[in-house]
C-alpha cells in the first residue's frame, strides 16, 4: 500500500519535474519532489477548505486562504517551466503577497496578522531546495511569526500597537507593508540568482582545471615512452652504436617519422581539447605576414615536406602589419599546407597568396589542385571528425582535427576562415587577420 | 684532459640508458640518479660538471630539486638543463626563473641538446 502510494506520488510529481532538473542529479530531483509534494498537499487542503467555506459560509471572505491557494497553484507550473525551486518559491511569495495586498486594500489592516504566516511557506520551499538564503529567510519569517504570535497571545493585533493616527490609515499601511515585502523578496531573489551564477562559474572553472590537469598528465605520460623510443632509434640511426646499412637506415628513418607524427598528434590532442571549450588564449602582437610565411616555407623545406608538389609563394607588395600570434599563425598556415599536400596530385601546384584585405588587414590563401570540397561540406569540414564527415577523411592518418584547430586559432586572433572552390578545380582555403592599427576589441 | 661528467636525473630507466649511450658517444662521462633525494646525494659525491634534470620525479616536485641544487654551495654554479615531458607553456618560464640554464621538452632533438651541453661546458 505504502509503495503504491509512493509510486503514484512519484508519477504525479514527476510530471512537473522538468528534464533539466534530472540533469542536475538525484538530489535535486528528490528535493523537487518533496517540495512539490508539500505544496501539493497544502494546495489540496486549502482548496477543499475554500470550497467548503464558499458553500457553507458564503458571507465569510477567506482571503488568506484564497491567497494561499493561488500561490500554491502556481508552484508546480513554475517548477515545470523554469526547473528552479527558487524561482517557484519566489513566485509563490510574490503571488500571495500581491493577493494579500489587494485584499488588504479592500478590507483594512486588521486582517494583517494571519497573513504574516503565509510567506513562511516559500521560505520553507527554498530551505528544502537547499539554498543558504532559504535558511536566512526561514529564520526571518519564523521570527516574524513568533512576534505576531506573541502579540496575538497578549490580545493585541499589530494594528493596535501602532499609534492611533496610523490606525485610520491601516489599509494603506498594510498595503504598503506588502509592497515592501515584495520588494524585499525581489532583492533576495536577485541575490540568490547572482550566487547561483557564481556557483556555476566556479564549478565550470573547477571542471576546466580538472580537464587541463588531466590533459597535461596525458600529454606528459604519452610523451615519455615516445621520447625513449625516439632516442633508441636515433642512437642506431646516427651510427653511435655501430655502422648501419642504407636499408637499415631507411627503416629506422621510417620509425622516426612515425614517432614524430605521434608527438604531433599528442600536441593536437591537448590543443583541440582546449579549443573545443573556447579556452584558447593568444597574446597577439603586431607582426609581418611576410616574415611568418617565409619562416613556414623554410621549415617546410628543411623537413623535406612537400616533395612531389610544387610550392609557390606570392605576397603583395607593402602588406600592412597584422595583429596576430606568430606561432599560431605559422601553425595555421602549416596545417593548411599539410591539408593541401594530402589532397594534391603528384606534381600538383600548391600556392600561398597574401593580399591586403578590404578592412585593412591581410588575407592569406592556400590553394591546391586536388579534388575540391563539395559545397555541402564547406562548413562541416572545419568541425573535425566528430561531424560525421565522409569516410575518405577518416581513412587519412592523424586525428582529423587539423582544420578545426586552424579555425580556433584564426578565431582567437580575430579573423575568419573558409574554403572556396577554385575555378580550375581544387580548393582554396583562405583566412583573414585584422590589421595592426584597427584590430577590433 | 679529464672528461666532463654529466649527471642524469630521470626516473625513466630507458631514458637514462639512451641518454647515457648518446653522451658517452660524445665523449662525456655519466652518473645517474632516479629521484630528487638521491639526486642531491649523487651530485655531492660525483661532482658533475652539468646536470640533466627531469621534472617529473617520484617523491617530490622537480622544481624543488632544482631549487635545492641551485642553493647548494658547490653545486649551485653548475649548469642545469631541464629535460622534461611537461608542456613548455606552463613549465619553461618557471624552470628558467628557478635557475635552469636551458629547457628542453621530450622528445628533444639530440643535436640541439648536445649543442646546449657543449655551450654550457664544452
Amino acid at each position: 500500500m505504502a509503495s503504491t502510494l509512493d509510486s503514484t506520488f512519484r508519477t504525479v510529481a514527476d510530471r512537473f519535474v522538468p528534464e533539466r532538473l534530472h540533469a542536475q542529479g538525484d538530489d535535486a530531483v528528490r528535493r523537487a519532489r518533496l517540495t512539490l509534494g508539500a505544496v501539493g498537499a497544502v494546495l489540496i487542503c486549502s482548496s477543499i477548505t475554500l470550497l467548503w467555506l464558499l458553500v457553507s459560509h458564503p458571507e465569510r471572505k477567506p482571503y488568506p486562504l484564497l491567497a494561499l491557494t493561488v500561490g500554491c497553484a502556481c508552484v508546480p507550473f513554475v517548477v515545470r517551466q523554469t526547473g528552479s525551486l527558487q524561482v517557484a518559491g519566489h513566485s509563490f511569495a510574490a503571488l500571495t503577497s500581491i493577493t494579500l495586498g489587494i485584499m488588504m486594500l479592500r478590507t483594512g489592516a486588521a486582517t494583517y496578522p494571519p497573513f504574516a504566516v503565509l510567506p513562511a511557506v516559500p521560505m520553507l520551499a527554498m530551505l528544502i531546495a537547499g539554498t543558504r538564503a532559504g535558511v536566512v529567510w526561514a529564520l526571518v519569517s519564523g521570527a516574524q511569526v513568533a512576534v505576531f504570535y506573541a502579540l496575538f497571545r497578549r490580545g493585541l493585533s499589530p494594528v493596535e500597537t501602532l499609534p492611533d493616527a496610523f490606525v485610520a490609515q491601516g489599509r494603506f499601511i498594510g498595503a504598503g507593508l506588502m509592497v515592501v515585502f515584495v520588494l524585499l523578496i525581489t532583492y533576495c531573489y536577485e541575490r540568490l540568482k547572482k550566487s547561483a551564477l557564481e556557483d556555476l562559474v566556479s564549478e565550470r572553472r573547477r571542471q576546466v582545471e580538472l580537464r587541463d590537469r588531466f590533459l597535461s598528465h596525458v600529454s606528459h605520460e604519452l610523451r615519455t615512452p615516445v621520447a625513449a623510443a625516439e632516442q633508441f632509434v636515433s642512437l642506431v640511426l646516427d651510427g653511435v652504436v655501430g655502422k648501419i646499412s642504407d636499408e637499415q637506415a631507411g627503416y629506422l628513418e621510417g620509425a622516426m617519422r612515425n614517432t614524430k607524427e605521434l608527438v604531433a598528434m599528442i600536441d593536437d590532442l591537448v590543443v583541440v581539447s582546449r579549443a573545443r571549450s573556447g579556452d584558447i588564449d593568444l597574446e597577439v602582437t603586431d607582426l609581418s605576414v611576410e616574415d611568418t610565411l617565409q619562416d613556414v616555407i623554410r621549415r617546410w623545406d628543411a623537413a623535406g615536406m612537400g616533395r612531389g608538389v610544387e610550392l609557390s609563394l606570392a605576397i603583395e607588395d607593402a602588406l600592412p602589419p597584422v595583429r596576430a600570434h606568430a606561432k599560431a599563425l605559422g601553425d595555421v598556415v602549416e596545417r593548411l599546407l599539410d591539408n593541401a599536400l594530402r589532397f594534391s596530385p603528384d606534381g600538383g601546384h600548391v600556392r600561398i597568396l597574401a593580399n591586403r584585405s578590404p578592412d585593412g588587414g591581410v588575407r592569406i590563401a592556400v590553394s591546391d589542385e586536388g579534388p575540391g570540397v563539395e559545397p555541402e561540406r564547406m562548413e562541416s569540414i572545419f568541425e573535425g571528425l566528430e561531424s560525421g564527415s565522409a569516410p575518405e577523411w577518416r581513412s587519412r592518418k592523424g586525428l582529423g582535427v587539423g582544420l578545426a584547430i586552424a579555425r580556433e586559432f584564426v578565431h582567437a586572433m580575430g579573423g575568419r576562415i573558409r574554403v572556396q572552390s577554385r575555378s580550375g578545380g581544387g580548393s582554396e582555403f583562405n583566412f583573414t587577420l585584422p590589421g595592426a592599427d584597427n584590430a577590433t576589441t | 684532459m679529464d672528461k666532463k661528467k654529466i649527471l642524469i636525473v630521470d626516473d625513466d630507466a630507458d631514458l637514462r640508458i639512451g641518454l647515457n649511450a648518446r653522451l658517452r658517444a660524445n665523449g662525456y662521462d655519466t652518473a645517474f640518479a632516479q629521484d630528487g633525494v638521491s639526486a642531491l646525494a649523487v651530485a655531492r659525491n660525483e661532482d658533475p660538471d652539468l646536470i640533466l634534470l627531469d621534472l617529473g620525479l617520484p617523491g617530490g616536485d622537480g622544481f624543488v630539486v632544482l631549487k635545492r641544487l641551485r642553493s647548494h654551495m658547490s653545486l649551485g654554479c653548475k649548469p642545469i638543463i631541464v629535460l622534461t615531458a611537461r608542456d613548455p607553456e606552463s613549465s619553461e618560464k618557471k624552470a628558467l626563473e628557478g635557475g635552469a640554464t636551458a629547457f628542453f621538452q621530450k622528445p628533444a632533438d639530440s643535436e640541439a641538446l648536445l649543442g646546449a651541453i657543449r655551450e654550457a661546458i664544452g
